[in-house]
């Protein structure tokens, strides 16, 4: 697999500040007065960011961003956030039944007049999508509304759809047997194409969701991708078979390649107790087959990952998430699916040549074919 | 009699309706209403007990390291450990990483959730017309510090907000989510190289908390106790010009009547004293299962219930929890039951008595306020005791005991961190001296009490034959935005909703306040379903 052209490649984090500059600073950061509004008129990039059922996590993930951080990002590409529960200033109104018609009070108005306005956005959603009871979405309501049928309402409108989180994209916990609110992600229900949107949703540029899994979504994924959205830098092959950014979601290794405790595996050393500073393979690390770059990126402005602090993976980037009990052995779970069979092989063919773990990797891997 | 309804309300974590009738300008009756179900208790059953605190710090993204906690703890008692067995460096490491993330959610809360209401176009319209030019340049000053993206305490707290979770991350490999807690300790072996990291990031943070939020030192600041160290407090900054002033001194000053108008004579303030309070006709109490080891015990901020109406405190007691379905959208029982006797099957009924996907738990069949005010006055904390005597419970009090609250945690933090470096220093760096990994057990039952920063929070398991038989949880916003109970009794926000004045009701400003103050955090109302067996839980009382 290679990814030497995708575009997004080339902006990697300081590039990015560099093509954001070039984009030309807006006067909002900073000013406080009539600015605000018209920048919001103004605003060459919008955003929806909706949220379903959810934890807010990927939210706070979100402002954890650095370089550029979240307040960066808005400011120098001049995007405007048109709707986001957690911050926005204003509320959903009614008085006496009927909506408030003032959009800089009443958030529902707000987002009904910017959505009919046709001026094109980028649709954010947080969080999985109840469809029961029966179908009916009443499960989590907004406004209202079923949340089943706002998000349908404004994919259809969207210029690119991006599915944030583990539940946006493919269902996360909510949607694990017996899944109890009859819960998908936008365009997949675990590993299986459809979802809420359909197997066929398009969105108006011609693209299907985007997918940024990860319980929560690091926020260098968030931002790196909307910022390739918004530039339009959306290459071809850009995603993999579940719809994941390949450049963060590498379809050809895994986390357990890149660990910082790696060499401890190909010596055999592995812990079977917890806080030993080893390899955590017996104690159920799911790190050979999950697709992330977390050890390269780390979290939390490059602090730390779970691994590194003692604590297995849990594979919270997989559409399966979170298959199988979670302090179980991979080799022992015999449900776990989504595995790239290439990426198993390839971890097999580097362990075995090393020797230790590889009778493991090579067994799901044959399970597999 | 207009009928207001705020759906959803905003700068909240999840989804919440909250109606009001209006009458006279002011709030006649109020209905709170959750508007997400997710069953994640029901998932975790016929599962491996590990994944309970995996899966249910899921259940909330800005306090994750809250349900980790309960359900860790749930999780040491079922597999019969108790506080002496769990290490001390995993002790101080799980006080380290909840008293970071109590610290993030009430920055995060103030500033960015709650606060913004102060620059609604409302108060502009009141300050000015009511004090001229002073209640103008109030305003602006609060407009530039306070809007949301563009104001510069905002944006200053919203980046001083990460340096917590990076201290998380240290300790805790990644946040949200924390990955580190295992019953029986932690994974996770910080180095002194890792813990003077996080020394490096508590002095950035207090270089805001003292510039920008007191003012002062912290030290000095907590030497605040009564009223007149308040009143002297204010002193030290009125000659200055307002751009010049701390955060918390324009709260404390122009944030109420009884100090604006009353001590010093302005002809206005935002009166946040005046309301979110409680009438005194239901029963009413402030309730706290107190938190962070302290030795080898729970509680360094003690647990204790008390009354809202007498101000009489008494030990708290697991026992009297219940939660009332009557007015939720589930069946199957009347009154209150436990935790461990719940039962949870959900039955959609819009237009009905049953108005919201919360339950409605009660201490004692008293609806109870948890959070940061009910914290610290169970920890009999001196000047929130004073606050609360002065100015009753209100928008205003319950504001100002998280900040205050915040202030005690972060100075408490180096406490711990120094503790660990000492043990580090003398040589208990074994596995063991981090985790005492312990077996699952076949059978066992255990319940974990914590404090989430939002209030109250206890999970409930069951464990038969080495998986996860039950699980319940019972949340802080369950406690503040509940409906009614059996009984009746409104919840604690819906009685503080009562009276606020809203003058104009297609901009509810105060009542958005006053609802946002207890900090609501509704993706936590989480609970169970077995619609084909109806199942009944067989949990005996502990």
């Amino acid at each position: 697999m290679k990814f030497e052209n995708l575009d997004i490649l080339k902006l990697d984090r300081r590039t990015f500040l560099k093509v954001a500059a070039a984009m030309g600073a807006s006067a909002f950061l900073g000013t406080y007065k009539a600015d605000i509004v018209r920048a919001i008129a103004e605003a060459d990039r919008n955003i929806v960011w909706l949220h379903g059922s959810e934890c807010t996590g990927c939210s706070i993930s979100f402002l954890n961003a650095e370089h550029p951080d979240v307040i960066q990002a808005v400011t120098k590409l001049n995007v405007m956030i048109q709707y986001h529960e957690t911050i926005m200033a204003q509320q959903g109104l009614f008085v006496d039944g009927a909506a408030v018609k003032d959009a800089a009070l009443n958030a529902n108005y707000a987002l009904e007049h910017f959505l009919d306005s046709g001026k094109p956005f980028i649709l954010v959603v947080e969080g999985c999508v109840p469809q029961g009871p029966e179908g009916t979405g009443d499960y989590c309501k907004i406004a209202g509304k079923p949340f089943l049928d706002e998000v349908k309402h404004a994919a259809e409108k969207a210029l690119i759809t991006v599915a944030i989180g583990t539940c946006a994209a493919y269902g996360g916990i909510p949607a694990t047997p017996p899944n109890p609110t009859d819960a998908a992600g936008l365009q997949f229900l675990k590993t299986t194409k459809g979802g809420v949107l359909g197997a066929g949703y398009k969105s108006k540029a011609g693209l299907p969701v985007i997918n940024i899994p990860g319980c929560p979504a690091h926020p260098d994924w968030v931002l790196l991708t909307l910022a390739a959205a918004i530039l339009e830098k959306v290459p071809a092959d850009f995603l993999d078979k579940y719809q994941r950014p390949k450049p963060f979601f590498p379809p050809a290794y895994t986390i357990h390649e890149n660990c910082p405790r790696r060499g401890f595996y190909d010596r055999g050393e592995l812990d079977t107790e917890y806080a030993g500073g080893k390899c955590l393979w017996k104690l159920g690390c799911r790190a050979p087959v999950t697709h992330s770059d977390c050890p390269l990126r780390l979290w939390n402005d490059g602090h730390n990952m779970c691994t590194q602090a003692g604590a297995p993976c849990i594979g919270c980037v997989e559409p399966m998430f979170p298959d199988g009990t979670l302090a179980e052995e991979i080799e022992k779970i015999p449900t776990l699916v989504g595995v790239d069979i290439n990426t198993i092989a390839k971890v097999a063919v580097g362990a075995a040549a090393i020797g230790v773990g590889a009778h493991a990797v090579r067994r799901i891997a044959m399970k597999e074919e | 009699m207009p009928k207001v309804v705020i759906d959803p309300l905003t700068r909240i974590e999840g989804h919440l309706r909250f109606e009001a009738d209006v009458a006279g300008g002011k709030v006649t009756d109020t209905h709170s209403s959750g508007q997400l179900f997710r069953g994640f208790e029901r998932i975790l059953q016929g599962r491996h007990p590990y994944d309970a605190h995996m899966f249910t710090q899921r259940f909330c993204g800005v306090c994750p390291v809250a349900h980790a906690t309960a359900s860790i703890r749930a999780l040491d008692t079922a597999y019969g450990l108790s506080t002496v067995d769990i290490p001390e460096n995993a002790r101080l490491i799980r006080n380290l990483i909840v008293a970071a993330n109590t610290i993030m959610s009430h920055a995060t809360h103030f500033y960015a959730l709650w606060a913004p209401d102060l620059v609604n176009p409302l108060y502009k319209t009141v300050l000015e017309e009511k004090a001229g030019e002073t209640g103008a340049a109030i305003y602006k000053e609060l407009a530039a510090r306070l809007t949301p993206l563009a104001g510069t305490s905002w944006i200053r707290a919203v980046q001083t907000r990460k340096i917590l979770h990076k201290v998380i991350a240290i300790l805790g490999g990644k946040m949200p989510r924390h990955m580190t807690f295992v019953p029986g300790g932690v994974t996770v072996t910080p180095t002194i190289g890792d813990i003077a990291k996080i020394y490096s990031f508590w002095l950035q943070g207090k270089d805001f908390v003292e510039q920008q939020v007191l003012g002062i030192s912290v030290e000095d600041w907590l030497k605040t106790e009564t009223i007149g160290d308040v009143a002297n407090y204010l002193a030290m900054f009125d000659d200055k010009p307002l751009s010049e002033v701390p955060d918390i001194y324009l709260l404390i000053k122009f944030g109420a009547k009884g100090i604006a108008e009353n001590m010093y004579d302005l002809p206005v303030s935002l009166a946040l004293d005046t309301y979110g309070g409680y009438r005194g006709d239901e029963p009413i109490g402030f309730l706290s299962y107190g938190v962070y080891y302290e030795g080898d015990d729970w509680g360094w901020l003690k647990s204790g219930f008390t009354d809202g109406v007498t101000l009489a405190k008494e030990a708290f007691d697991p026992n009297k929890v219940t939660e009332h379905i009557q007015h939720s959208w589930f069946e199957g029982y009347s009154g209150g039951r436990h935790p461990y006797e719940g039962m949870t099957n959900p039955k959609y009924a819009p237009g009905t008595e049953k108005y919201s996907w919360l339950k409605a738990p009660r201490y004692d069949n008293k609806p109870a306020e948890v959070g940061p005010l009910a914290r610290m006055i169970n920890d009999q904390d001196p000047l929130v005791m004073a606050l609360a005597t002065a100015f009753g419970a209100n928008v205003y009090t319950r504001t100002l005991a998280r900040l205050h609250e915040t202030v005690r945690v972060f100075a408490k933090m180096t406490e711990w961190a120094f503790a660990l470096i000492d043990n580090i220093n003398a040589g208990y760096t074994k596995p063991s001296d981090f985790c005492n990994t312990t077996p699952v057990p076949k059978t066992g039952d255990g319940y974990g009490l914590t404090e989430a920063p939002r209030g109250a929070l206890g999970h409930w398991i069951k464990i038969r034959d080495g998986k996860i038989a039950n699980y319940q949880a019972v949340v802080s916003t369950t406690w503040n935005c509940s409906p009614r109970c059996a009984n009746g009794y409104r919840g604690p926000a819906e009685q503080a909703a009562l009276d606020t004045p809203t003058p104009v009701a297609s901009n509810p400003v105060q009542l958005g306040s006053v609802v946002r103050s207890f900090d609501p955090c509704t993706a936590c109302a989480v609970h169970t379903i077995d619609k084909k067996t109806n199942k009944k839980y067989e949990l005996r009382l502990l």
